[in-house]
């Protein structure tokens, strides 16, 4: 781990809906150009987490601060647009993730006029052809409405649409849990390309532990909104110390995995 | 080539128009009938042979002629004329009604879809309890306080029609803010206003269309009744709902022309647009489904 800054700080982050309790005493750190994995079960408050980070939802206690400044809610749209640049998330759904009557190059340029009023027509074809590249669209797939697209295929736009606003750091919620495995392996390769050309940070969400150790250096395990392990993500994937992670682990089928072990560990779980 | 010097021939143009996907044959003529009375509206009294107000007795309830295809009313003025002038007030009101009503409508829903809240509960609460009073009564008390015409019968009506779109429109407003794409504009940093015009009305746009054409239906026959009754557009003035009222009297003395013909009128129009308003609806649903 480098000493460099954080792009995200939070700490003691807490929300409640209603009486119930969503996410409870929550703190962890980002550092510049990092990668930090949440996993933990549905339900574990991970996406609240992301929500609220991103100001779609606003804390009930806790502080978030991203690039050292605090992130009140009520923001000027002046600062929601620099908060842009700091913060991009991409969503779990591949099929609400895009406005259906959107083309894809609209919906990139639709980005870059927000962000980079400074460019003309030409400047900004010529980052859309960067941002196409980068995640693999061609001429045709460009002019094409969503519907005509494959969820993996859609899921790539989110990405390059989050990319078009050149963000300091990107969430990606679940963002391939939607995809069958070989697309999933395609954009997870694409996300650590992209991190290894840019000095972009993720925040990856996901209950799929693979995914976790394949593209991020610390990892946070969550159950029922609390925070149970932080960790390098290698350490605390292969040598738990909560007893959750090892169930968790003990939850990823592999050779001789069967789902009645489980038994054992859940108890009234059937 | 030499296709391209022959005249177009009407076969050919006619093969251009091609059948609408996924309209049934009702909605085939529903269209057709739709563009016909737009056409009437905008047109009809351009085309007119007579002046509709021209007055002569002695032709009073005269019959039809090469000239005069439906014959004269009671005042011995062509009927013809005064149904094609008639197109124009019977629909200019409707049209309005729903302008007014599918803009307020619209706004109004958006913007409770898109605060939440107690915005959202104080604004369905007043459109949930206006929805109690009947459009019909709301426009003739209007018109009892203001005096009767047009204007008030309008602008009351469009008053009335606002919750019934505001309504439909603020179910499909909240299914599409509630979407991703939508959450991935404001972290962008795109301004509520801008998300709404671009993204969400475009989106909610077919479910406006169809609710807007049932509306037309219903306004007509709300704008006919209340000059039927002498509450809105008033005499001399050809109105198929005034049309229908003076022809009561023909009707009992056995001429039965101008009542019959301008109801035949009011029931084509409203049908198609009524049939063509649920259809749209439906493909609306079927598509934000």
């Amino acid at each position: 781990m480098t000493s460099s800054a954080s792009i995200v700080e939070v700490s003691g982050l807490q929300k409640r809906f209603g009486n119930h309790v969503a996410v409870d005493d929550v703190t962890f750190t980002v550092p510049e150009g990092g990668s930090v994995g949440i996993v933990g079960e549905s339900g574990s408050g991970k996406t609240t987490i992301a929500r609220m980070l991103v100001g779609l939802e606003v804390p009930t206690a806790g502080t978030i601060r991203v690039g050292g400044r605090d992130r009140m809610p009520h923001a000027s749209v002046a600062e929601r647009r620099r908060r842009a640049r700091e913060l991009q998330i991409v969503f779990q759904d591949p099929y609400s993730t895009l406005d259906p009557r959107q083309t894809v190059d609209s919906c990139l340029d639709e980005v870059l006029r927000l962000h980079r009023p400074e460019l003309n027509r030409k400047g900004r074809l010529s980052r859309m052809n960067d941002l196409a590249d980068m995640v693999g669209f061609d001429s045709r797939q460009r002019r094409a409405l969503p519907r005509r697209l494959s969820g993996g295929q859609r899921q790539r736009v989110a990405i390059a649409r989050a990319l078009a606003v050149e963000p300091s750091a990107i969430i990606l919620d679940e963002s391939v849990s939607a995809l069958d495995l070989s697309i999933q392996a395609q954009i997870l390769n694409l996300l650590a390309e992209i991190r290894s050309e840019t000095s972009i940070a993720y925040i990856l969400i996901s209950h799929d532990l693979a995914v976790i150790r394949q593209l991020t250096d610390t990892c946070v395990v969550m159950q029922h909104g609390r925070v149970l392990e932080v960790g390098e993500t290698g350490a605390v994937l292969d040598n738990p110390q909560s007893e959750y992670t090892k169930l968790l682990r003990s939850c990823v089928p592999g050779p001789g995995w069967h789902p009645t072990r489980l038994r054992n560990i859940f108890p009234g779980g059937s | 080539m030499t296709a391209l010097n022959t005249p177009i021939a009407p076969a050919r143009v006619l093969r251009t128009i091609r059948p609408i996907p996924g309209l049934d044959v009702v909605g085939h003529v529903a269209v057709l009938l739709v563009i016909l009375f737009a056409c009437l509206a905008a047109f009809g009294p351009l085309i007119a042979p007579h002046d509709p107000n021209a007055v002569n007795l002695s032709l009073s309830y005269g019959g039809s002629d090469t000239e005069h295809p439906i014959g004269y009313d009671q005042q011995g003025r062509d009927i013809f004329s005064r149904l094609l002038h008639g197109a124009r007030s019977s629909f200019l009101g409707p049209l309005i009604i729903v302008a007014a009503a599918s803009t307020a409508g619209m706004t109004l829903a958006i913007v409770g879809a898109w605060r939440k809240g107690w915005i959202d509960a104080t604004l369905a609460g007043i459109l949930d309890s206006s929805l109690a009073f009947p459009g019909l009564l709301l426009a003739v008390m209007v018109v009892a306080i203001v005096g009767p015409g047009i204007q008030s019968t309008v602008i009351a009506l469009s008053i009335a029609y606002t919750p019934y779109m505001a309504r439909i429109v603020r179910s499909a407003a909240i299914t599409e803010i509630s979407k991703d794409y939508v959450a991935a504009a404001r972290v962008q940093g795109f301004s509520a206003l801008t998300i709404c015009v671009r993204h969400v009305i475009p989106n909610i746009m077919p479910i406006v269309l169809g609710q807007a054409v049932l509306t037309v239906a219903w306004a007509t026959v709300d704008i006919a009744g209340l000059s039927y009754l002498g509450l809105g557009i008033q005499p001399p003035a050809a109105d198929w709902g005034i049309m229908l009222a003076n022809g009561q009297t023909g009707v009992l003395q056995g001429y039965p022309m101008e009542a019959v013909s301008a109801g035949l009128c009011l029931i084509i129009a409203i049908c198609s647009f009524s049939l063509l308003g649920e259809r749209i609806s439906r493909r609306g649903e079927a598509i934000a489904a």
